[in-house]
């Protein structure tokens, strides 16, 4: 609209030259142009040409006078519209704004081309566009102007309080429009409001406090009285209202003791500007604090205030808010002055909304910051806080004292404050006004006397040492509990009692009259000290002394250390006395005392070096041994490092051990090093033990330490090690086996060298009891089965019993197999229990092969044997064959030589015969298959046969034969054959080698056993032959006739498989007997 | 009528003083060196008593004890065993069924006592 309507500038030049030129462009399209005119018409022409133009330029003047005056009315328009001092819109029927001023698009915080085409609504606070809405439509409705107040909003948001005018016109189109106008009262609303709060504040301060306030003008009329007033007065709210005052008074000076002096005081008072603070003394007993200030009203008195305050209750209570004034002013005057801090707080929202000038000083802020605080922001117990505002809250009106709440400062310092709070309703809202006072020095100084109180009571009464005062008369007037305890445990009984009487003096009951009667009392130290402080003063410290005192019903010296001080109570001279029965530490240090003396005597008398090192190594402590370890006396040694003594080659490794001990906190520990001796330089070994002490910082403090002189076991250490050392190398080079396990777990123990050479392994880990046999791949024999591991030697003797066994085969690891003899043996301790079990095993491989040729060579001599005399009977039956048939004669007639020829032929093929047998039949003894038939026999039957038959074959020595037998021998049982063979065999050897003389067969009978003997008298046997006698193929030297050699072996071997004994007794050339005998 | 016999033994100067032996005792004596010539023998001449070396190469004694025993023609026809085995000759003879043996070198009284007792039997079971 302001573009359209820039005015143009008459004298601009182009638009000049322009109109010039469209104005010839319009003359040249005109026909006239080509009309001829007279000079007449022309000078007409021209004359009228002129007045045209001059009318032309009165017109002219007259549209710029127009325009200058159109321009200067649109300058006026822009100032009364753009920038009038209020917002003008144009807004549709539908709210939108069409047009606004400067004045309003600055109102509203915008430009306003942007803000034209926006509906109105937008600026407008939300709970206030209802309102906005009625109001527009009542206008558009009634056509009457309309008038509202109501918030905006700027476009950055803040509110403003704005009056909103409307009337309704018309636009160009002719459609209605509202023509709004606004104006910004946000301060004057603000202004209000504050006001108003203000007032409520003072009012509610007024209501609030604990005073009763009268404000009265300079006429005596009240002018304002508080509730607390009625309430402290006990005016009836209807004399109150009344506001009759001389009634007023009539009531108040009824309820005073002195009704005149206040009365008369008032009266002084009245229009004097003197501020007045008295009490008032009331009839039922109350007192009131009364102050008077005059009323000041812009500097002139205008009446008094007077507040009274109920300090009845004050004792422990906090003044509440001083008294205010009516006005503002001096309601901010007493609020500001007070002594307390004030503080004025929204309880719902906690906001401080008012503070005085102590509390800006109280809690250390200014005041704008005190009021963005809240009133838990001061509280060092915001928890508390809440709370107790939640009460007042419930219980306004009350006013609430809360004696002690801690607070906090704006550095943080926290502190006690008393408080009284008072809770009104305030514009809707409830607030508190809270008075809060710092007790900080009040609290300290009571909590410092309590606490001075307290702990002198507990003092006394909790001392461990009895304490008690007396009088003068020497009676105990006051006691602790200990010293109850030590009079026997009732208070009752030992007040107004001497200490003698109460302690159960010994001699206090040697005098009926008690303690200080008695013949010894003038003696007694502590009468005597008592007296000596009564008389004197002064003090007497720790004294130990031994009194005689009846206990459990028993005279006993007890030992008391007592301490006695002058004091004088109530005036008077009283001495209190300390005792603490010592005689446990009496014992106790006599205890130690003997101990101390053991102690000195073990140290002395030890043999072991002992020593206490400091922190830093240095000896402390040595005992009389330094002497030989040392090679210095123990005093010298005092102050030296202990490290010092320490062989060069040991000492840094003992230096570390220190320190290693020190660092992992060992407390005790042994330790061996080699000391070197100053004096004579020898070198010591030492077995320490230390016991490193720490202090509570966990810094080692010292050392002590016992050290013995083990040079001597080194030297047998080594010794034992040499020898170790030699048995371990024996045994490693020994080439038999050794295996060691423990019992009972069956862990291997040791293995030598021959063990692992043998079995091809060592200690195998999981070689155990139960799995030497798997573990070690043992085999029973040359079989494949597993050795039984209950079997095994190693396992047997764990139990502790030797075993033997020689049929175990190992294979090794590689493969080869191990023939091996294994002894098993327990190995016991002291008290022959078992502790480990050992085997020895060799390789048996060799002589099991050697064995088994044995078997063989044995089998093939058998062969051989069988075969030989096998291969001998066929020709020997053949030769015996034709030498028979020829000595028959079978064959034709013999002449003597040839029959004496066959027949020595004939003998000798017997003999051999007989040879063949004999060798058949010992072979088969020798390999243990001969079969005996065990059957009871009577032993004269088989003797007396045999003789029979010798006598058959030798009838020519039948009278050398004697037998001389034991009548009716109990049976035997025994193989009848073979023992007649025995017997046969042997009276034939008799009859073989003796050529005459008798043979005498004998038996006899023994306890166990018939022992029989057949003696010739014979050539005998050489001593160096009795031995081979019974060897097979043996004979005498004198054999003459011939035999097969094996009778007696085949004999021996008869009776052997009989149980018995056979042996032979003889004498070259007198003969021999041979002896046999069989068991029972 | 001469009781014939018939001596298998591969030991041939046994075979032979045996022979003289008892044809001198009046047996129609009939000799083999072993077991297969034997038992031609015995087939061709059926002997009353066979004496048989039990130690022979080849076929050996027991075996030729099986072969007769085996043919019901010969069964019947007693069998005296030598032999030098004094061990197994036992043991042998009561597996193979035979009463009666003799171990080398025998004597020959112990021989003709055998075989009279022999045929003394075989003249009793005839009469009975």
């Amino acid at each position: 609209m302001t573009d359209t309507n820039t005015p143009l500038t008459p004298s601009d030049a182009s638009v000049k030259s322009d109109i010039r030129q469209q104005a010839e462009k319009k003359a040249a399209l005109c026909p006239e142009h080509n009309i001829c005119l007279s000079l007449k018409e022309t000078r007409v022409l021209i004359h009228e040409q002129r007045v045209h133009q001059i009318e032309l330029e009165i017109q002219n003047e007259e549209l710029r006078r127009v325009q200058a005056e159109l321009d200067a009315t649109r300058l006026r328009y822009f100032d009364l519209y753009d920038l009038a001092p209020v917002g003008y819109v144009t807004l549709s029927e539908t709210t939108i704004i069409i047009a606004a001023n400067l004045a309003a698009s600055t109102l509203l915080g915008v430009l306003r081309n942007t803000i034209l085409g926006n509906p109105i609504s937008k600026f407008i606070l939300k709970d206030d566009q209802d309102t906005y809405y009625q109001f527009h439509k009542k206008l558009f409705e009634t056509g009457e102007p309309q008038a509202c107040e109501l918030w905006m909003i700027q476009n950055d948001g803040s509110r403003i309080w704005v009056h909103l005018s409307a009337t309704l016109a018309q636009n160009a189109a002719n459609e209605p429009v509202c023509r709004l106008v606004l104006v910004d009262i946000t301060e004057r609303k603000r202004a209000v409001e504050a006001l108003r709060t203000s007032k409520v504040h003072l009012q509610a301060i007024i209501e609030s406090t604990a005073d009763g306030i009268l404000a009265v003008d300079n006429d005596g009329n009240v002018i304002k009285a508080n509730s607390r007033f009625a309430e402290l007065w006990r005016v009836p709210e209807s004399l109150l209202k009344s506001c009759d005052d001389k009634a007023l008074l009539a009531f108040v000076l009824e309820q005073l003791s002195d009704p005149k002096t206040f009365l008369e005081k008032v009266q002084s008072l009245y229009k004097s500007d003197v501020s007045d603070m008295d009490t008032l003394i009331f009839k039922d007993g109350r007192i009131f604090e009364r102050y008077s200030i005059p009323m000041l009203t812009e500097g002139i008195i205008s009446g008094r205030v007077w507040s009274f305050r109920d300090i009845t209750e004050r004792k422990h209570a906090q003044q509440i808010s001083q008294a205010l004034c009516i006005k503002e002013n001096q309601y901010r005057e007493l609020f500001e002055s007070g002594s307390d801090a004030l503080l004025l707080i929204v309880i719902g929202t906690g906001k401080i909304i008012d503070a005085n000038r102590m509390a800006c000083v109280l809690y250390g802020y200014e005041r704008d910051e005190l009021l963005t605080k809240l009133s838990t922001e001061l509280s060092a117990e915001p928890e508390e806080t809440t709370r107790r505002m939640q009460d007042a809250l419930n219980q306004p009106g009350k006013v609430f004292n809360i004696p002690v709440r801690l607070h906090r400062k704006k550095d943080g310092t926290v502190f006690p404050v008393e408080i009284n709070a008072r809770a009104f309703l305030q514009d809707g809202e409830t607030v508190l006004l809270v008075s809060c006072r710092d007790i900080t020095e009040r609290k300290r100084i009571e909590a410092e006397i309590k606490a001075e109180k307290m702990n002198s009571e507990a003092m006394f009464e909790s001392s461990p040492i009895a304490l008690f005062v007396i009088d003068e008369k020497t009676n105990i007037v006051r006691g602790n509990g200990r010293a109850v305890d030590m009079f026997g445990g009732s208070a009752v009984a030992a007040l107004q009692h001497r200490p003698g009487n109460a302690l159960g003096c010994v001699h206090s009951s040697e005098d009926p009259r008690g303690c200080g009667y008695s013949p010894n009392c003038p003696l007694c130290p502590v009468r005597n000290g008592i007296q000596g402080l009564l008389a004197n003063g002064g003090e007497i410290n720790g004294v130990d002394l031994p009194l005689d005192l009846i206990r459990d019903g028993m005279p006993q010296k007890v030992w008391m250390e007592i301490g006695a001080k002058f004091v004088q109570l109530e005036g008077r001279r009283h001495v209190c006395i300390a005792m603490v029965d010592i005689t446990e530490r009496k014992r106790m240090e006599e205890a130690l005392r003997k101990s101390e003396e053991r102690y000195r005597q073990v140290v002395e008398g030890t043999a072991d070096l002992i020593t206490v090192v400091d922190e830093k190594g240095r000896l402390t402590f040595a005992n009389y041994i330094a002497k030989n370890v040392f090679g210095l006396d123990k005093e010298q040694c005092l102050g030296l490092f202990a490290i010092d003594f320490v062989h060069p080659d040991d000492k840094e490794r003992t230096a570390k051990w220190f320190r290693e001990c020190i660092d992992t906190k060992t407390e005790k520990v042994s330790f061996e090093n080699r000391l070197v001796n100053r004096e004579t330089g020898a070198v010591i070994d030492m077995l320490w033990t230390s016991r490193f002490n720490y202090g509570d910082d966990g810094q080692l403090k010292k050392v002590d330490s016992i050290a013995r002189d083990v040079t001597e076991r080194k030297r047998a250490e080594v010794a034992l090690e040499k020898q170790n050392t030699l048995l371990t190398t024996l045994l490693n080079n020994l080439q038999i086996g050794v295996f060691m396990v423990e019992v009972p777990s069956g862990k291997p123990l040791l293995a030598n060298q021959a063990s692992f050479n043998l079995m091809g392994r060592g200690i195998l880990p999981e070689a155990q009891a139960r799995t030497f046999s798997k573990v070690y791949d043992v085999y029973k024999g040359d079989t494949n089965e597993p050795y039984p591991n209950d079997e095994m030697p190693i396992v047997v003797a764990m139990s502790g019993v030797s075993k033997y066994v020689d049929d175990m085969t190992v294979v090794r690891p590689d493969g080869t197999r191990v023939c091996l003899e294994v002894y098993g043996s327990p190995i016991k301790d002291s008290q022959g229990n078992t502790w480990a079990s050992l085997v020895s095993f060799q390789d048996i491989t060799a002589r099991k092969e050697a064995a088994e040729a044995v078997i063989q060579l044995a089998k093939a001599k058998n062969k051989f044997i069988s075969v030989v005399s096998h291969e001998l009977r066929s020709p020997l039956a053949t030769i015996k064959e034709a030498t028979s048939l020829v000595l028959e004669r079978v064959l034709g007639p013999l002449n003597d030589e040839q029959k004496e020829m066959l027949d020595i032929a004939k003998i000798n093929i017997n003999r051999l015969g007989r040879l063949v047998n004999n060798v058949l039949i010992y072979q088969k003894m020798d390999a243990g298959k001969m079969l005996y038939d065990f059957l009871e026999n009577d032993v004269n039957d088989i003797i007396q046969e045999a003789y029979r038959n010798i006598i058959l074959a030798t009838p020519e020595r039948k009278d050398d034969l004697v037998i001389n037998l034991v009548a009716k021998p109990p049976r035997i049982k025994c193989d009848k054959d073979k023992i007649f063979q025995v017997i046969l065999n042997l009276i034939s050897n008799g009859i073989k080698y003796s050529e005459r003389g008798p043979i005498v067969i004998e038996t006899r009978l023994n306890t166990h056993e018939i022992e029989f003997s057949i003696r010739d008298s014979g050539q005998g046997i050489y001593p160096e032959e009795l031995e081979h006698v019974f060897m097979p193929f043996s004979h005498g030297r004198g054999r003459k006739t011939g035999g097969t050699g094996l009778g007696l072996a085949i004999s021996k071997e008869i009776i052997l498989a009989h149980n018995g004994k056979m042996w032979v007794e003889s004498e070259p050339r007198k003969g021999s007997t041979f002896y046999f005998t069989l068991p029972l | 009528m001469k009781r014939k016999i018939l001596i298998i033994d591969d030991e041939p100067f046994l075979l032979k003083v045996l022979l003289v032996r008892l044809k001198h005792w009046g047996y129609d004596a009939l000799g083999a060196e072993n077991g297969p010539d034997g038992l031609v023998l015995i087939r061709q001449n059926m002997p009353d008593l066979i004496i048989l070396d039990k130690e022979m190469p080849g076929m050996n004694g027991e075996d030729v004890v099986r072969l007769i025993r085996r043919d019901p023609a010969l069964k019947q026809i007693p069998i005296i065993m030598i032999s030098a085995d004094v061990e197994n000759i036992e043991a042998c003879t009561k597996s193979c069924g035979i009463e009666h043996y003799l171990t080398k070198p025998c004597e020959p009284e112990d021989l003709l006592e055998m075989i009279q007792m022999q045929f003394l039997r075989e003249k009793n079971t005839e009469i009975s």
